[in-house]
């Protein structure tokens, strides 16, 4: 599954896109725990952060991934 | 006639600054987001904007037709700008144009807060002083 970051999660990431193995199923309490122990930089910074399947936001709660699912990290924006 | 929104490099001119006019909307309710130069105190030379694009043209387009809650007949206009810009530059463009006043103004104030509330778009501030960092909430 490809993960990708903007802002200030890929500069902390180190990484603009990524493949990780997730599982087809979890919720967004383990999706932060993986992704912090992948990225321990990243970790202050998730519990801000909202996540994006195939760019669509998913609320808070259990999220099914897809082989081939693209899932984004959406910190806190600020366009205008 | 139909909404048309866009994320686009660089700041808006004069082509997205001029709304769309049509004889049955008396109404045309617009607003510009203008770079400033200055913020929490400290002064500001730049602001670089990036966005997730294909998610950002999306939402961008979905919350123009939910400005449609105002008026049916609304007709939104809503640009934003990419990239690197200095004080004084227009990063974002909204007009609702709307037979009456009154839905116009009040679909213009409420698509400005849904924008900056949903779309993916991120901006790193740079200051007078060379440090820079990243906005988060706005």
């Amino acid at each position: 599954m490809s993960v990708l970051y903007f802002a200030a999660t890929r500069d902390l990431a180190g990484v603009a896109e990524e493949r990780l193995d997730l599982p087809a199923e979890l919720d967004h309490v383990e999706l932060r725990a993986r992704l912090a122990a992948a990225h321990p930089r990243l970790a202050a910074l998730l519990p801000t952060c909202r996540f994006a399947v195939d760019e669509e936001i998913v609320p808070p709660g259990a999220m099914r991934l897809r082989d081939g699912s693209c899932l984004a990290l959406i910190p806190p924006v600020s366009g205008g | 006639m139909a909404n048309v929104t866009g994320l686009v490099d660089g700041p808006l001119g004069v082509a997205q600054r001029s709304p769309p006019l049509s004889p049955g909307n008396g109404a045309v309710a617009s607003f510009l987001g203008v770079v400033r130069d200055h913020a929490k105190g400290r002064g500001v030379t730049r602001l670089h904007y990036e966005c997730y694009r294909p998610m950002a043209e999306k939402v961008l387009a979905r919350i123009a037709d939910d400005a449609r809650r105002f008026d049916p007949a609304l007709v939104v206009t809503a640009w934003h700008g990419l990239g690197t810009m200095v004080p004084g530059e227009v990063s974002l463009v909204l007009h609702a144009s709307s037979a009456h006043r009154g839905p116009a103004f009040d679909a213009v104030r409420w698509l400005l807060e849904e924008i900056k509330r949903e779309l993916p778009v991120w901006k790193r501030q740079t200051f007078d002083d060379g440090s820079d960092e990243w906005v988060h909430g706005s």
